[in-house]
């Protein structure tokens, strides 16, 4: 494994497809007269990717750094098989950030100061996306507040949605928020790790006497003991890259987190029908079982080219193939909101709806207006996903409507609604109540702002029927005088 | 009254022992300014030997008033701190009479200049949320109090600042800040409450108190509310006062802010824009009433529904907006 030794505020940079610690890059991005100011790129080559910046840290939990890493960490398992995309973390282990904090209020750093570093490393690194927050006290746990925040570096296709119309004629609209409050994680810290992690060997020469495990957190330190690749071990606590695991038999002892994979405290499946509940990975069947719904899992064991999962059916516990589950459950659930917005940009509709999907469902107690937004984005990839498809079109609306249930008085939901029924040539006069709608609200809405210069420009260039049936001819020149001024 | 021997020893044993190592009951007060203009909200502390004794902060005539009491064992002076946001930190050290025990202070006066980066001005606003002590009861713990409502101000300023900025409005809406009272206030004293952020010049005031219940009930009884001070052509925005009864567990912060949903930052943007109006001189520009436009539009859209108290106050507000450009 390659060595990374920062000096100032550094970038470890993973692009797909090759395993998270194969490919290591370093930048320093940080200093205290310019902070978010990077000597270089990371991940050139790499398309469409986010960076993760290390959590603001005021109460020294030591968990600044670990948090973000387990962070990335998850994002890279969420899009793993994904081509052209990458994730990149940015953390600091020069205390730069404490000191330009200072004395300062943290939330007036964070999202004064810190988001304007985050939207700076984003713009420099030409990533799509930015992940930034705070990890503070609270009470005898710990408290992680999280936010994205979205850069359009080269052009603004990805967070547009677009509609062809029959004539040729094609519009994108803007639609996505530009900055969402992410869920928070709320627990102590046995709480964050309370899951299986799995060591693997990360080294290219192999791991001949297995991993070893250290008495410090420190590469330097003395080796406690050596455990098999593939061994799943109870992590407690966690500094910088290191897991404090427990030792049932000893002292504690101190791993990297190269050598860990992450696995999920409970899995989804979806309707999987004579699944073999076995004794053990790969061993005699106690039952066959339909599964479906969400599962809590007990332990996890590596056996063959898979991981197995031991969950409980009908008070039966027993092994499964970790292939035949739908989805997993993530330490921080917003990765299943950017893993669906990784697929919406690669054009994986059915996938990103999946993960706006299990989005919603992790995180039932969310504000109005992110689950708002996700359910625009639900619409969108259903719109872009099934364009020629009249259920696709219909499931789209219906998320929409969703969406306006949440947030009944943001212009920008009825100017998506209008732009998706606007496709449909004999539903126009609904299209045309809604833009109303989008323009009684907020005039100045950017979706709605980009309809209404779309059918002006085909006024002026008297093309109007390519888009707008005859009968709705006359009413449409009267609204636009109307919504021009 | 008539004492045996045996009382006059202990009476005569705690005067000696009180007066060697007593506790002065002492009073500071005094003005706070910039070039001759009273500053309000400006936090003055008192310590000595780093171990801080009190503090006040100042009320809307720039002036204070701290009472603390002093061991008569400490160091021969107590230092007087002043700091306000925007302005340079300004102290000094008062000798104590040896005799009297309190410094020998007079009315003070601390005159404040701006600090470096000229951030702060006579005619700035500032828009800060206090946040008094919550009173706990049933705890057996001090240090446990003590923790929760060091971090608590900073949970309640986090729902704020994170509602404000899924508003996408950074720049319309100036910063915000948060002080903490040394003063615990009741929930229920509301008109004390209201007096206390107008002389403040508050963007709103926070308080509250926790029940930990006993055993058998085990859980947390939580009040709270936000009270937004700012008034504006007879518009006031809603107090709204949390009633909840939490799971039992660790007393933590985030549960306070977890029942907040998204009201306390609604109301302390909308708390911005009626300050915002109120302490507006001159004839309006239009940039700034787009501006005042395009931030209650924002609130709006994040509203659920028609009986959402907020609804028909950004929905007046929005008429009064309107109403200025004519």
């Amino acid at each position: 494994m390659k060595r990374i030794d920062c000096l100032l505020f550094c970038i470890i940079a993973t692009g797909f497809n090759v395993k998270a610690a194969l490919a290591a890059d370093v930048a320093a991005c940080f200093s205290a007269q310019d902070m978010g100011g990077c000597n270089r790129q990371a991940l050139s080559h790499v398309d469409f990717k986010s960076v993760v910046l290390q959590f603001v840290d005021p109460a020294d939990t030591q968990l600044g750094e670990g948090l973000a890493r387990l962070f990335w960490r998850e994002i890279l398992d969420s899009i793993s098989d994904l081509k052209g995309a990458g994730v990149i973390l940015a953390y600091d282990r020069e205390q730069q950030i404490k000191t330009l904090l200072g004395e300062q209020n943290v939330q007036v750093f964070l999202h004064n100061n810190y988001h304007d570093a985050a939207l700076k490393i984003a713009q420099f690194q030409q990533t799509q996306m930015a992940i930034w927050g705070a990890v503070l006290n609270d009470g005898d746990g710990i408290y992680v507040q999280n936010y994205l925040t979205l850069n359009e570096p080269k052009d603004h296709s990805w967070t547009t949605m677009q509609v062809g119309f029959p004539s040729g004629q094609q519009l994108s609209v803007p639609f996505m928020r530009k900055q969402f409050n992410l869920p928070e994680v709320v627990g102590t810290r046995a709480e964050l790790f309370a899951r299986r992690f799995y060591t693997r060997c990360a080294l290219s020469e192999g791991c001949p006497k297995g991993i070893a495990l250290r008495v410090e957190p420190d590469n330097n330190s003395a080796i406690a003991y050596y455990v098999a690749d593939g061994a799943a071990l109870q992590v407690i606590d966690m500094q910088q890259q290191w897991l404090l695991v427990e030792n049932p038999q000893g002292s504690n002892a101190w791993i990297n987190i190269y050598y860990l994979e992450v696995y999920p405290n409970e899995v989804s499946f979806n309707k999987v029908t004579q699944v073999n509940l076995r004794t053990k990975p790969n061993q005699r069947k106690i039952a066959s079982v339909d599964l479906d719904g969400d599962f809590a899992v007990s332990d996890v064991l590596k056996s063959g080219d898979y991981p197995w999962y031991q969950i409980k059916v009908d008070g039966q516990q027993g092994w499964v193939r970790s292939d035949i589950a739908s989805n997993r459950a993530y330490i921080f659930p917003a990765v299943h909101l950017i893993a669906g917005l990784y697929r919406y940009n690669a054009q994986q509709y059915a996938s990103a709806i999946n993960e706006f999907t299990e989005y919603l469902k992790a995180v039932p107690e969310e504000d109005n207006v992110t689950r708002a937004s996700v359910f625009k984005l639900l619409a969108a990839s259903e719109l872009a996903g099934n364009q020629a498809n009249t259920s696709g079109f219909s499931r789209a609306k219906d998320y929409l409507k969703l969406a306006a249930t949440y947030t009944p008085y943001d212009a920008s939901v009825y100017s998506q609604e209008a732009l998706l029924t606007m496709a449909k040539r004999n539903e126009f006069a609904t299209a045309l109540d809604l833009i109303d709608k989008a323009y009684q609200l907020n005039a100045n809405d950017p979706a709605l702002t980009a309809i209404i210069k779309f059918l002006s420009s085909l006024e002026r260039d008297n093309q109007l029927s390519d888009v707008v049936p005859n009968e709705h001819i006359v009413q449409t020149r009267k609204k636009l005088k109307v919504w021009r001024l | 009254m008539c004492l045996n021997n045996r009382q006059f020893t202990a009476w005569f044993i705690l005067t000696l022992l009180y007066s060697q190592y007593g506790f002065a009951q002492c009073t500071l007060s005094g003005l706070v300014d910039n070039n001759g203009v009273p500053l309000a909200g400006a936090k003055v502390s008192v310590s000595n030997d780093n171990v801080l004794l009190s503090s006040a902060i100042t009320l809307a005539d720039g002036r204070f008033k701290i009472d603390y009491a002093e061991p008569a064992r400490s160091a021969p002076t107590v230092k007087v701190v002043v700091i306000a946001s925007g302005y340079a930190d300004d102290g000094r050290n008062l000798l104590r009479n040896p005799q009297q025990k309190c410094p020998n202070a007079d009315d003070m006066h601390f005159s404040l200049a701006m600090d470096d980066s000229g951030s702060a001005s006579n005619s700035a606003p500032t828009f800060t949320i206090y946040v008094s002590p919550f009173e706990l009861y049933g705890g057996d713990n001090d240090q446990q109090a003590q923790e929760f409502n060091a971090d608590l101000p900073n949970f309640i300023f986090h729902k704020i600042m994170a509602y404000k900025s899924s508003l996408g409005l950074d720049a319309s809406v100036s910063d915000m800040s948060i002080n903490t009272l040394e003063e615990k206030l009741s929930p229920a004293k509301g008109s004390e409450i209201r007096n206390l952020g107008h002389q403040l010049g508050a963007l709103a005031m926070v308080v509250g108190e926790v029940e930990i219940l006993p055993g058998n009930q085990s859980g947390l009884e939580l009040m709270s509310s936000v009270k937004p001070i700012p008034v504006f052509e007879n518009l006031e925005i809603n107090t709204f006062v949390i009633n909840d009864k939490l799971p039992a567990g660790s007393l933590r912060p985030s549960k306070v802010g977890r029942q907040l949903s998204d009201h306390w930052g609604k109301q302390a943007v909308l708390a911005y824009v009626m300050q915002s109006l109120a302490i507006h001189q001159g004839p309006w520009q239009k940039t700034e009433l787009d501006n005042m436009e395009k931030i209650l539009i924002s609130v709006r859209s994040t509203i659920r529904d028609e009986s959402d108290p907020f609804k028909s106050m950004v929905d007046e507000l929005l008429i009064v907006v309107k109403g200025k450009r004519l």
